[in-house]
């Protein structure tokens, strides 16, 4: 056993720790520099760039929905439709706020606030850029560097389907009951996917910290430029677009069957705020797709390490550029998921749990598996091993079978066990067969 | 096995329809700049209603579909109708009708009605004194002008009807439904030159002339007689 | 010095319940209030509600529950294990698949059971 390697991330740590005191340096009327920029984070950041970025996104989704369509968008409300969200906002605040009479007051109340709180503590850990440099460590441009960081974000970011459940619930309403029913098994079957396909990160980053697989990235190359991680990032993504309840896996709020599901009988800002959080959460999991398998704010070519030094400019100057960086690949990863919205019509509830427990689980199974192969064949257990193009190259050589294998096999053995394939089809399609009998 | 072949290739479907609508109408739709583009979309600068450019569309179209109504409109095709208008002849300032009441009788909905004039003595003129139509009523089968002897009553292309108020606007007396015959000439100007509409033009102004002399000849003596006039 | 990392985490906590509860404050003061009973009434498309909504669900729903949490769990077990990974050797890679092949075994047999079954 390696005892260097499994001690090197806490070593790491204290270092930072000890190097880090300046922190406590009192700064501005006696609160320490740690806390001014805590406060900087929650004042610029939550309450004002994300509900921003948030705003412009439905925007951005209508436009880009619309030209799916041959349509133009908003185009009244100010220049290209820009002031369309203010407007949103304006409308949603001075409407009534409606609660049935027959709710419970407290939880309706309760749960949009929870769903908002769920999608902005998932935002405290992803590190947007490069931040300044301890050693050769990146520190990362992220409110809080947590050791458990990919933890806590997945214990968060579940506490969502408890806030939708608590909706469907205190509406007191038989298709919001329904919706949230749907949400949750839908949330709980799509979580365990999501979860174990982040798992081949972890194994091979050697930490749970965001920050630290953001320098793993930048150290090796980013993790979906292998066939083991390419995987993980296809599963991520499906289970990402079902967490956020977006088109092809929006049962919870399918309106042609359920009104609006969960949120129907909210109305005004309280349905504005569910709007918000179910954005958030579409921007905190695409940041999330982006910080584990497209390295952050990282180039693939380029290492941007080197231009930071101590000064204030280059910090200033390289983390401009990472976060550009981060939100360029944010914006493909948003622009994927309207993609797939665009194209692909709402799953039916059983393919829907079917696809979750008999595709994604046994293939990110398999996954991990293929990822510890990668491991071995390519890095071995030396943390600071760099694999040059022959590792690389068997590492290929040996996962791209066993990837395709994996999802032959898997595909194979629904297709065999589905209960509604070929009999059963040809069964119904023969309308005579069944009125003999 | 062919699974996932068609998720593959319905995404480059509509990628492609998304990607067309910025290289097929990026010229196109910049050019047109019905309204919203500019920063500042206020009411001035507005061209006048009915004067916006008219956009061509039809099953080859493509890329950007959305036609920007009121800034842009699609053109109005000569058979397309909408509520009936009664015609005068620019050329005598006379109207067309002559209050026999088919229109009445045959509209479906039953949205017309009129009053006949009547000449100094109280006889009956083939003039209408007044004409209405029940805009909300009227179902636009454009049966009235099929049925008109005279041509006088025509099936208009204005579209755009919305009224303030609801009661008094929407039932057109003869004031809202007069236009010229050279307004008609321009809206239709196939029909106004077929060789049917030509003949029926002449034949109907002759026998007009002829019952309005009758007419005239019929209330003379009354007419130069003051007494009534005077009481 | 890592714990105190989580004040941020409290901090974050109160700031977003208080981003969510101020344009909630802001409508009181806003918006209309124009109640009357058939506003107030459960929306289901015109239709008066009948019977009672909170009821018993399918076992269905219980049974997905149950199975999330077994394999939660299993991620419990898996997370440490990813981390130790790099200095544990092939052994950690043999136990994982010993492992991972007991639950995969658990889920095929869910799975002949019908418990994935929605229908």
């Amino acid at each position: 056993m390696n005892l260097a390697f499994s001690t090197a991330w806490p070593v790491l740590w204290a270092q930072q720790a000890t190097q880090t005191a300046w922190l406590d340096e009192p700064m501005l009327l006696g609160i320490s520099r740690q806390w001014v920029i805590w406060i900087a984070w929650l004042a610029l950041g939550f309450f004002g760039l994300f509900p921003g970025i948030v705003a412009y996104m439905v925007w951005a989704e209508r436009k880009v929905a619309a030209r799916f369509q041959d349509r133009i968008g908003p185009n009244r409300v100010g220049p290209l439709g820009l002031l369309q969200p203010i407007a949103d906002a304006i409308k949603l605040i001075t409407k009534e706020n409606i609660v049935p009479g027959s709710a419970d007051k407290v939880v309706h109340l309760l749960a949009p606030v929870l769903l908002l709180v769920s999608a902005f503590l998932t935002l405290a850990v992803i590190p947007f850029g490069f931040g300044g440099k301890v050693g050769n460590r990146l520190t990362g441009l992220t409110p809080i560097d947590l050791p458990s960081g990919l933890l806590y974000l997945i214990a968060v970011s579940s506490m969502s389907s408890l806030g939708i459940f608590l909706a469907g619930w205190a509406s007191r309403n038989k298709y919001s009951l329904l919706g949230a029913m749907r949400a949750v098994a839908q949330l709980v079957s799509y979580e365990v996917p999501q979860v174990l396909a982040t798992v081949p990160i972890i194994l091979w980053t050697g930490s749970l910290s965001l920050v630290a697989i953001l320098n793993h990235q930048v150290e090796f190359g980013w993790f979906i430029f292998s066939p083991p991680g390419f995987m993980a990032f296809v599963l991520l993504t499906i289970a990402n677009i079902a967490e956020v309840n977006r088109t092809p896996f929006d049962l919870p709020e399918a309106e042609s069957e359920i009104i609006a599901g969960y949120h129907t009988e909210y109305s005004g800002m309280r349905f504005g705020l569910f709007f918000l959080a179910e954005y958030l959460s579409v921007f905190s999991v695409s940041c999330l797709g982006t910080i584990l398998f497209l390295g952050g704010g990282s180039l693939p070519l380029f290492d941007l390490r080197d231009l930071l030094s101590d000064n204030t400019t280059s910090f200033v100057f390289v983390n401009a550029i990472t976060v550009g960086v981060f939100s360029v690949k944010v914006i493909l990863y948003v622009f994927l998921m309207f993609w797939i919205r665009a194209t692909l019509p709402r799953m039916r509830v059983d393919q829907l749990m079917a696809f979750a427990w008999k595709m994604m689980v046994p293939l990110s199974i398999i996954n991990i598996l293929i990822a510890a192969i990668w491991q071995e064949v390519v890095v071995g257990h030396n943390l600071n091993y760099i694999p040059v193009f022959g590792d690389t190259f068997r590492g290929w050589l040996v996962t791209v079978p066993l990837e395709i294998v994996a999802v032959f096999l898997v595909f194979w053995i629904h297709r065999v066990t589905r209960e509604d394939s070929a009999p059963a089809l040809a069964s119904a399609r023969r309308p005579a067969a069944s009125l003999v009998r | 096995m062919s699974f996932g072949k068609g998720l593959f290739i319905g995404h480059w479907v509509t990628l492609r329809r998304f990607l067309r609508t910025f290289l097929l109408g990026a010229g196109r739709t910049l050019k047109r700049r019905g309204g919203g583009h500019q920063i500042l979309d206020l009411w001035f600068g507005d061209k006048e209603r009915g004067s916006q450019p008219t956009i061509q569309q039809d099953a080859r179209t493509e890329g950007l579909f959305t036609v920007e109504y009121p800034d842009e409109r699609l053109p109005v095709y000569e058979r397309f109708r909408m509520l009936p208008v009664l015609v005068y002849d620019d050329a005598d300032g006379n109207v067309r009708c002559t209050s026999c009441n088919i229109c009445a009788k045959v509209c479906p909905p039953q949205c017309i009605w009129m009053t006949h004039a009547a000449g100094p003595t109280g006889s009956p003129v083939p003039l209408p004194e007044d004409f209405f139509i029940d805009m909300d009523v009227c179902m636009n089968c454009g049966l009235c002008s099929e049925y008109c002897p005279f041509d006088a009553i025509k099936m208009d292309q204005n579209f755009e009807l919305s009224n303030y108020e609801r009661h008094q606007t929407h039932i057109y007396s003869m004031q809202d439904l007069l236009v010229s015959s050279e307004y008609y000439a321009k809206t239709h100007p196939d029909a106004w030159a077929s060789a049917d509409e030509v003949t029926e033009r002449g034949k109907v102004q002759k026998k007009k002339d002829q019952r309005l002399q009758k007419a005239l000849a019929a209330t003379k003596p009354a007419a130069v007689a003051p007494k009534t006039a005077k009481v | 010095m890592i714990l105190t990392q989580y004040i941020f985490v409290g901090l974050l906590l109160l700031g977003a319940i208080g981003f969510a509860l101020a344009p909630l404050a802001v409508v009181l003061l806003v918006a209309p209030v124009k109640r009357s009973k058939s506003k107030s009434d459960t929306y289901e498309c015109g239709v008066l509600t009948t019977g009672e909504t909170w009821i018993r669900f399918r076992i269905q729903y219980y049974i997905y529950a149950l199975m999330f949490v077994v394999f939660d769990i299993e991620t419990v077990f898996l997370y440490p294990w990813a981390v130790a990974y790099g200095g544990l050797g092939t052994f950690a890679l043999i136990e994982m698949v010993v492992f991972l092949a007991l639950l995969s075994v658990g889920l095929a047999y869910a799975w002949a059971k019908g418990v994935l079954r929605w229908v």
